[in-house]
């Protein structure tokens, strides 16, 4: 099975006819075919004309055939040749945020012709290149930069490129292999923040309490008990010696809400992996869009915002907003949750889950009631619905427009809905929840 | 400058430009085409051709946009569908309405052809291709069948076609990309240009190429309009000949034969013949003269055709006109493959021919030899052949029916019959060839001719029995004393298939000409196990009494019959059509035998090697002499002079005029000069002949062979088989690649003289370049290095003095007014290379040349 996807593979990457060449062919052996049906009558006195103008058709297209293919091959063999020898280097570089600059150097084009490129994955690596392969992968372009529109936020791991010479009626392709091991980020895009979703019943709690805190007397107001992990140099010693009662000083930033955030995002997953891989990087990518939203609308309240990433399992606070972006872009949905889940230590902080994290996962985490959960809802993962017509007459313009459309009749899909029905419904009085719904955006 | 388009409403306008108007012009032109082929109004054409024009922009303008293919197809389908058969019920008479709608109908059709181009110009180009596949198959079928005045007009309506078709498909590849916006639209413009020379100048070479041939086809029409009966036969498709007119303007037998509605027979002489057959009282007995023989029947096109590949194929088939004079062809192996061993005796006979074609041969059956003789002067007759034939006393063309009833020879009938009655089993030499000559084709449609035959000759065993018993059925009369099959050259029914024809011949009409008689025949003799074929030829009939053993041969004389094998007798001849009583016969002949053909003194073969027009005189190499009726022959050809001014120049079409002679030709010269008559050769040999001769000899008649026409003929033949030489386009094409590769081998050399040209001046630039291009080409180049670092590495390596020049090269390059100096240092380039061959073997040196793509890195260097 993976001999025959090798092979499927192989062929897809370096068979040199395009269909138009297959059709090409064909046509030039049926024409004769066709037209000897309809001229078999020998004695007749167009048959030599008609011998004659076809043999000239033969002809001629054999000779611009010939040529064509001779344009191709030569600069083709230098540029072979030429790799051999000093390889050539492609040249990548961002020029937006979902957009890359593709160059190669100068090297000997097909005259006349064209050159194509296809940008190949790591094999094993289910990367958004493995998926959407065959839309992506296929500019075409004839000198200068390429540039390249990646549709989906993630990081794309080239292995190596291809690149097609095309002659000039558009016939054949012969492939290039040019080594390339590149990681390509496309990153969240920033759009228009709006300062909306801060967790407001958190923060009028937190207004209140620390209130309440700077009414509270005595010298407790900046102490609390000592717990395993903290620094013994702060231990009150004056404390302990008057009350036997091991307390520490709290640090200057004491009180986190005033302070900062702590901004959580989970990407565990309970079952997307029995979907197809075109649905889950999709889901994936809307996910991390969202959560880089939420990143830079928290931010925008001029608080401190510290991320901690999904992926490591030690403590880890970054306020490094590049840093940041990039451990979004390169995050992926995790299955594996009870074992592997660890929580922050330090409470109280936002926390982001998506509509497929488990129960389980959602009942522990709404035991704190430090932690302010952000819902994203299924429906943050689907396309806008197109009216009957627009599905009939037009064609998409979004590559994931088909698998998504597979994906709102999906099973998994149902069962997910009527699940959140029932989340939503719980958490309707639950000031802890705060729910990213299309209806709440409108 | 650079300027990118990037506009979509510009590009919609380019594509109008670019491809829009070629793909009009096609349309129109394939329209014009059909139209005028259809003999059919052209005054809506223009019309027409814009509202294609308009559906194609349309379409292009529909697919510019995100609209799905299938669904606005399909849309387009259905509204299509609508209209047409709502105008069914809004008809107003019936002859309008039908109208309408078949204008509707094709209007539909069309618009849909165009959607679909719009569709193939902006999306898909699959679609495309194919498409302009269709319209030139069209377009060629079309204009192969109009007529056309000369060579240029023929290619200009045909080359534009396939240079617009070319370049739509490299447009429409190429705007497509455009789309994607990252395309340099001044490099389209240059790209197009180069591309249309490109395929321009090819075009003319392919032209070039082809330019004999196109000749040929324009002179070939130019005689078949001249001759003007060959349109005739082709345009009207449902009337059949016994007869062709081929390209020279003769008659022929055709090749195969269909039955069809209507026969078509002219009233033209074709030959005279003389026949050395009589009967044993001295009555001529005439004898059909057979052209060739049909033995297969080809189901899928219902038509009758000779098979080359016959078992035991005992058709003589020689080329007179290729024969040269009183020279003879003959094969004895006919004699043997005919199965005749009874009752055979060698019948000769004298063609003279009219009408009938130089290179057809036509004789009794079984013929094996043929030697052309001289035609008497001042008559109408072209050539003259003498055949001999190995003949059955049984045949004979009152073999069957006797239509003045004359007791003779209906005794000679029954004495024949009663011959043939002693074979109770017909067998041939193998199972194989029996099995050949009674196949019947497998379709069902022809068990009720077997039918027939088996009801016809129940209870009769002997096999000439059976064949009397189809005869008489022919021949036998009905319920009312009129007889029960006519003659008829119009049996009508166009259109039907031949067993449905035979059907209707047989069981309803009972009317046909030759071919359904034969035809007939031939399927019930088959379906009873009795081998037989038809024969096509011409009926001999006795029109004149004066000269008896002389036939005149008309053109509906044409005739087809069926011979039956019958083992040690051979093939027999067998026919069993009604005379034709309605139909009023060719006029009769005055019956004077064409005029003895006085005595021979001197014949020589061979061929003209110059050509004297003053004196009328020329000079003939040759090497055969027949000299007072006896042969001579040397192995080395002899030049003789002969005196043509009282000479008739001959070829097989009629006579020559003396300035068309050209030196090569072959042919015959005869002599009847008086003066030969007496003069002995001094020896009796080649050279004793020709030193007798008093040159210039006078000569009476000189008949020439075209040979040319023979290798056209061998040619065409040769086409018909394999009509596309594809040894030949890759023999071409291969060379051509090879000149272009040498020419690329040699490239890096050239350019090295370019540059030494131009160091010649002792420019500082020049000289530096000149020598970094040696050392370039031997791959030593600079890596990652300053120019003076690169030159010391050099001259430390080779021992040369490569640095004085770089200094000087640096000197100039930094500072630029210095740039027009000459160069200081003494350094011949000589020298240089002198010290570089001491250090590179001569192999390296060899193949640094040969490295065109090295040759590019040292002028296109890599960006960095």
């Amino acid at each position: 099975m993976i001999l025959l996807k090798r092979i499927i593979k192989g062929f897809i990457n370096y068979w040199p006819l395009r269909l138009q060449a297959i059709v090409f062919l064909l046509v030039f052996v049926l024409l004769k075919q066709t037209l000897g049906y309809f001229i078999n009558d020998e004695a007749s006195s167009y048959h030599a004309i008609a011998t004659l103008l076809l043999k000239l058709v033969y002809a001629i297209t054999g000779v611009i055939l010939s040529f064509s293919v001779l344009f191709l091959l030569l600069p083709y063999l230098s540029n072979v040749f030429h790799s051999f020898r000093r390889p050539i280097l492609p040249d990548l570089k961002p020029i937006s945020v979902n957009r890359t600059a593709f160059s190669i150097p100068a090297f000997l084009l097909p005259f006349l012709g064209s050159v194509s490129v296809r940008l190949v994955p790591f094999q094993k690596a289910s990367s958004v290149l493995t998926v959407f392969q065959s839309t992506a992968l296929f500019p075409l372009f004839m000198r200068g930069e390429l540039h390249w529109k990646q549709e989906l936020v993630d990081l794309y791991r080239i292995q190596f490129i291809i690149i097609y010479h095309s002659d000039f009626l558009n016939l054949f392709r012969l492939p290039l292999k040019i080594n390339l091991k590149v990681n390509l980020s496309r990153w969240p895009q920033s759009e228009e923040v709006v300062s909306r979703v801060v967790p407001a019943a958190v923060a009028k709690s937190d207004v209140f309490r620390i209130e309440d805190l700077k009414k509270i007397d005595g010298e407790y107001l900046s102490y609390k008990s000592f717990e395993e992990g903290d620094d013994i140099r702060r231990i009150v010693w004056n404390i302990y010696a008057r009350n036997r009662e091991l307390v520490i000083r709290q640090p200057e930033i004491m009180n986190p809400y005033a302070s900062h955030i702590n901004f959580v995002p989970l990407f565990y997953s309970e079952n997307l992996s029995i979907v197809p891989q075109t649905i889950v990087r999709f889901c994936l990518s809307e996910y991390k869009q969202k959560i880089w939203r939420l990143y830079l609308e928290l931010s925008n309240g001029k608080i401190e915002v510290r991320y901690q990433s999904a992926l490591t399992v030690d403590v880890h606070y970054s306020t490094d907003q590049k840093g940041i972006r990039d451990s979004i872009t390169e995050a992926e949905w995790l299955s594996i949750q009870n074992d592997a889940f660890h929580f922050p230590k330090r409470f109280p902080a936002v926390m982001v889950l998506s509509a497929f994290a488990s129960d389980e996962l959602l009942d522990t985490v709404l035991v704190h009631p430090e932690i302010t959960l952000i819902y994203v809802s299924l429906d943050q993962f689907t396309l806008r619905k197109r009216p009957l017509l627009e599905k009939i007459f037009l064609n998409d313009n979004q590559s994931v427009r088909t698998a998504m459309d597979v994906w709102s009749v999906h099973p998994l899909y149902r069962q997910l809905q009527l699940k959140e029905q029932k989340r939503l419904s719980s958490f309707k009085n639950n000031p802890q929840v705060k729910v990213l719904t299309n209806e709440v955006d409108n | 400058m650079k300027w990118t388009i990037d506009n979509r409403w510009a590009l919609f306008v380019l594509r109008i430009f670019l491809l829009v108007l070629p793909v009009t012009f096609l349309q129109h032109a394939v329209i014009r085409g059909v139209l005028s082929l259809g003999g059919m109004d052209q005054q809506f054409r223009l019309m027409n051709t814009t509202f294609l024009c308009t559906t194609v922009v349309l379409s292009l303008l529909i697919y510019s946009f995100r609209f799905r293919f299938s669904a606005t197809a399909g849309l387009l389908v259905l509204i299509l569908y609508v209209i047409v058969q709502s105008a069914d019920l809004f008809s107003f008479g019936e002859f309008d309405g039908f109208y309408i709608t078949a204008k509707l109908m094709i209007g539909s059709w069309l618009v849909g052809w165009c959607w679909l181009f719009g569709y193939g110009l902006r999306r898909s180009l699959v679609t495309l291709t194919v498409q302009l596949a269709i319209l030139i198959a069209i377009h060629i079928y079309v204009i192969a069948q109009l007529p056309f005045e000369n060579a240029t007009s023929l290619i200009l309506s045909a080359v534009p076609f396939i240079v617009t078709a070319f370049w739509l498909i490299f447009a429409t590849a190429y705007i497509n990309k455009l789309d994607q916006g990252n395309e340099n639209g001044k490099q389209f413009l240059v790209r197009s240009v180069l591309f249309l020379l490109m395929v321009v100048s090819l075009v003319g070479a392919v032209l070039y190429w082809f330019s004999g041939d196109i000749k040929g086809v324009e002179k070939e029409w130019a005689q078949g309009k001249a001759t003007g009966k060959g349109s005739a036969n082709n345009g009207k498709k449902d009337s059949e000949s016994m007869t062709k007119q081929n390209r020279e303007g003769g008659v022929d037998n055709k090749d195969q034969t269909k039955l069809t509605g209507a026969l078509q027979r002219d009233k033209q002489l074709v030959f005279v013949a003389k026949l050395d057959n009589f009967f044993d009282n001295g009555i001529p007995n005439p004898l059909y003269f057979t052209s060739h023989y049909y033995t297969l029947f080809d189901e899928q096109t219902q038509t009758f055709e000779p098979d080359p590949n016959m078992p035991s194929n005992d058709l003589f088939k020689p080329d007179p006109s290729q024969v040269p004079l009183y020279s003879a062809v003959s094969d004895n192996s006919v004699k043997e493959k005919s199965g005749g061993i009874l009752h055979r005796k060698v019948v000769s006979a004298e063609i003279y021919k009219v009408a009938m074609a130089a290179n057809s041969f036509v004789a009794p059956s079984t013929a094996f030899f043929c030697q052309p003789v001289s035609v008497p002067q001042n008559t109408s007759f072209k050539s003259a052949y003498k055949a001999k034939m190995w003949v059955s006393e049984l045949n004979s063309a009152y073999f069957i029916y006797n239509p003045a009833n004359n007791p003779e020879l209906e005794s000679f009938q029954e004495e024949r019959f009663e011959m043939l009655r002693t074979i109770d089993k017909i067998e041939m030499r193998s199972e194989k060839d029996l099995a050949y000559y009674t196949k019947m084709p497998e379709d069902g449609e022809y068990d009720v001719i077997d039918r027939l035959a088996d009801s016809i000759s129940q209870g009769i065993d002997k096999p000439i029995d059976k064949i009397i018993a189809i005869r008489n059925f022919f021949t036998s009369k009905d319920k009312y004393g009129q007889p029960l099959f006519k003659y008829s050259d119009n049996p009508g029914v166009p259109g039907l298939p031949s067993a449905s024809k035979l059907k209707y011949f047989l069981f309803e009409n009972r009317k046909g000409y030759c071919a359904y008689f034969a035809g007939a025949t031939l399927f019930m003799l088959r379906s009873l196990g009795i081998p037989s074929r038809i024969a096509v030829g011409y009926l001999a009939v006795d029109r004149s009494n004066k000269n008896p053993g002389w036939y005149w041969f008309y053109q509906d004389q044409a005739h087809a019959w069926v011979q039956v094998y019958f083992p040690d007798f051979g093939w027999l001849d067998f026919d069993t059509t009604v005379p034709d009583q309605n139909t009023q016969q060719a006029e009769q002949p005055d019956g004077t035998p064409p005029e003895e053909i006085p005595q021979i003194y001197l014949l020589a073969h061979g061929r003209l090697m110059a050509v004297d027009t003053v004196h009328k005189t020329i000079r003939f190499r040759t090497n055969l002499l027949v000299y007072q009726e006896k042969e001579y022959k040397q192995k080395d050809s002899v030049n003789l002079d002969l005196n043509l001014s009282q000479a008739r120049i001959l070829v097989d079409t009629g006579n020559l005029a003396f300035n068309k002679l050209k030196p090569g030709m072959s042919g015959t010269a005869i002599s009847r000069d008086i003066s030969l008559k007496d003069k002995k050769p001094f020896k009796d040999d080649f050279s004793g002949v020709v030193e007798v001769l008093k040159q210039p000899v006078p000569i009476d008649e000189l008949k020439l062979i075209f040979e040319q026409m023979k290798d056209k003929r061998e040619n065409k033949a040769k086409q018909q088989h394999n009509s596309f030489n594809w040894w030949r386009i890759l023999k071409y094409s291969a060379t051509g690649v090879f000149v272009i590769l040498f020419i690329l081998l040699l490239l890096p050399f050239t350019c090295f003289l370019l540059l030494k040209q131009s160091a010649s001046k002792n420019s500082v630039t020049a000289v530096y370049k000149l020598y970094l291009f040696r050392l370039h080409m031997l791959n030593i180049r600079p890596e990652k290095e300053s120019i003076l670092q690169f030159a010391s590495r050099v001259d430390n390596r080779f021992n040369t003095r490569y640095r004085s020049i770089s200094e000087e090269y640096a000197n100039v390059l930094f500072n630029p007014h210095e740039q027009l100096s000459k160069v200081k240092t003494h350094y011949a380039y000589k020298e240089f290379n002198a010290s570089l061959v001491k250090y590179i073997p001569l192999k390296q040196r060899l193949r640094s040349w040969m490295d065109f793509i090295r040759m590019i890195a040292f002028f296109k260097p890599l960006k960095k």
